[in-house]
């Protein structure tokens, strides 16, 4: 499709001249068509009263010279809020301050909040709704993370009220991230104070944070399997459950011998063996490829993989040219398996000349995991 | 007005066809115009350097660098954080918003709160205190009906206060009027109250 100017556009039918077809070609291409559905780029900026968009708006910046109005307004990464630097002095921008709060139940341990990489706390206090008398030793009331139920501090009340948690060492109330939990060590009502923690979320300095790795599937292989030499395997698992932006694998090894890929790789299906974009290769140890030894597990770097619980994945195997070819399966008859001989198939996403097994077993890959960017 | 696809359009401009008015009229109705006056849907995706307007609306934006704006009034609930599917649950907070207001010794309206706004905190600026001696500067915040439903702190130093003794249950699920008082203030404008609170779903 050929895209051309007014001036163009023009010329073409200036008095005298003939109409061609492709006068009239060029111009339906050079303008924009309400009908149709796939993205029309403009090259100039476009200007109207009113924008609107049924679904959403994209853009690298946005900038509004009047209001910005938002019924409800989920805001990500680094929000900040000032005048601008370049007409002001240094800190002419501040942080907006973000709060969590949950109710803790007595004697239990409660999430109150799950903060992003760079995030500055900078208050954490209760609610207490009843207390235990100062007679009976008070409620004491611990916050802190996932390694450490006491490592902002532990405040011990004996009257309902609003309070604090003063005494917080300074340098672990920054760069936090992760889950931030409470916990009423001796309360003597059930769900009687509310835990809240206050923070705000600095422009992080460099990298990536994850959040845990979960289990999307495994399965047990039990069957040894040979002559798979210089194959290029792909399985379709029927029951992963997860998705997430990086994915990594554990390769199982033959327990009669020694199990070689050329390169292992992953990608999302998009039909029958194929995936959606080129698949991603799982490297170990940041190379291509794994020699197992009898029975040997090996699990994979983390690779960009961004997927969803929806997706079906495509496993890639390239199997080493050498006899004898073996390789582990699972018997659960459940996948879909693809496989072509002579062939190294891990870095393509369309193709061709592959036999389908349908109701058949998982090779290879005993687990597969995945961790998304916090 | 009939919309029809580019690959019609074109159709009917084939070499040896005979066009007729139905197909310009067809083409004109199918391409944007730059006088119309009226909205003008598009089926696919925009594509520009810049959307300029007046006025843009949205049912999501999704802005991979900064937002700038010079004013944003950002109603319903505002929260921030990763998202909720890419990580553990609570990886979102709620955004606090702080209102103020000058309090004297005559009662003052320091915020009108959303409905199921939850209060985080009170707090009062005592720029000039009242001594001790005579009683000192007594801050009711309550709301309409009370005017030290939120409680009672009574100060004889300039500085910053907050209401720690308040009952929690009555910060949770507020709306409507905050009011504060001053009274044994020693001047006429010489103390700021401050509430802080978010807005639940």
């Amino acid at each position: 499709m050929a895209a051309f100017g007014r001036p163009t556009l023009k010329r073409y039918f200036e008095t005298g001249k003939g109409l061609s077809n492709r006068s009239f070609v060029d111009m339906i291409d050079s303008i924009a068509n309400l009908s149709s559905t796939t993205a029309q780029q403009f090259n100039s900026d476009l200007v109207a009263p009113t924008l609107i968009a049924a679904s959403g708006l994209s853009a690298a910046s946005f900038v509004i010279e009047k209001q910005l109005l938002a019924s409800g307004a989920n805001l990500t990464g680094v929000i900040r809020h000032g005048v601008s630097a370049a007409i002001s002095a240094a800190d002419s921008r501040g942080y907006p301050v973000a709060t969590q709060e949950t109710t803790v139940a007595a004697t239990t341990t409660s999430q109150m909040g799950f903060l992003q990489r760079g995030s500055q706390i900078v208050g954490l206090g209760i609610k207490v709704l009843s207390a235990s008398s100062a007679l009976g030793g008070g409620t004491e009331i611990r916050a802190g993370n996932n390694d450490a139920l006491d490592y902002f501090g532990t405040i011990t009340v004996s009257a309902a009220g609003n309070y604090k948690f003063t005494n917080v060492s300074a340098s672990r109330l920054a760069n936090v991230s992760g889950a931030i939990i409470m916990a009423g060590i001796t309360a003597t009502a059930n769900a009687n104070f509310i835990g809240c923690v206050e923070y705000y979320v600095l422009v992080p300095t460099s990298g990536v944070e994850f959040g845990s790795v979960s289990q999307i599937s495994n399965w047990s292989l039990t069957i040894n399997v040979a002559a798979m030499q210089d194959y290029s395997l792909r399985c379709v698992p029927n029951d992963t459950t997860g998705g997430g932006t990086q994915i990594r694998v554990t390769m199982a090894g033959n327990s009669g011998g020694s199990t070689v890929y050329d390169n292992i790789a992953v990608g999302v299906r998009s039909s029958n063996a194929d995936t959606v974009s080129t698949p991603v290769e799982l490297l170990f140890n940041g190379a291509s490829g794994v020699t197992l030894a009898v029975g040997e597990t090996r699990t994979s770097d983390w690779a960009n993989l961004t997927f969803l619980d929806s997706d079906s994945l495509v496993l890639i195997m390239d199997m080493g040219a050498a006899s004898p070819g073996n390789v582990i399966r699972s018997a659960d008859s459940i996948h879909t398996f693809y496989r072509k001989t002579a062939t190294n198939s891990f870095n393509q996403s369309t193709v061709t000349g592959f036999s389908e097994f349908l109701n058949d077993n998982m090779y290879g890959v005993a687990t597969i995991e995945a961790r998304s960017a916090i | 007005m009939t919309v029809v696809s580019r690959t019609t359009l074109n159709a009917y401009f084939d070499t040896g066809d005979v066009f007729t008015a139905q197909s310009m009229i067809d083409f004109i109705d199918s391409a944007a115009n730059l006088i119309d006056t009226t909205a003008q849907v598009f089926q696919s995706d925009i594509q520009a350097t810049n959307l300029i307007a007046t006025n843009i609306s949205a049912g999501m934006v999704n802005v991979t660098g900064p937002i700038t704006a010079s004013g944003a009034n950002l109603t319903g609930r505002i929260r921030h954080g990763v998202s909720a599917a890419a990580s553990a649950q609570d990886s979102r907070g709620d955004i606090l918003v702080v209102q103020e207001t000058t309090v004297t010794n005559a009662t003052a309206q320091v915020a009108f709160l959303p409905a199921t706004s939850n209060i985080r905190a009170f707090a009062i600026k005592i720029i000039a205190g009242g001594s001790a001696a005579a009683g000192g500067v007594r801050v009711n915040v309550g709301n309409s009906d009370s005017r030290n439903y939120f409680g009672t702190i009574t100060v004889s130093a300039g500085g910053m206060y907050d209401f720690t003794a308040v009952s929690a249950l009555r910060l949770t699920g507020v709306s409507g009027r905050v009011e504060m008082v001053c009274s044994g203030a020693s001047a006429g404008t010489n103390c700021i109250g401050i509430v802080q609170y978010y807005q639940r779903v």
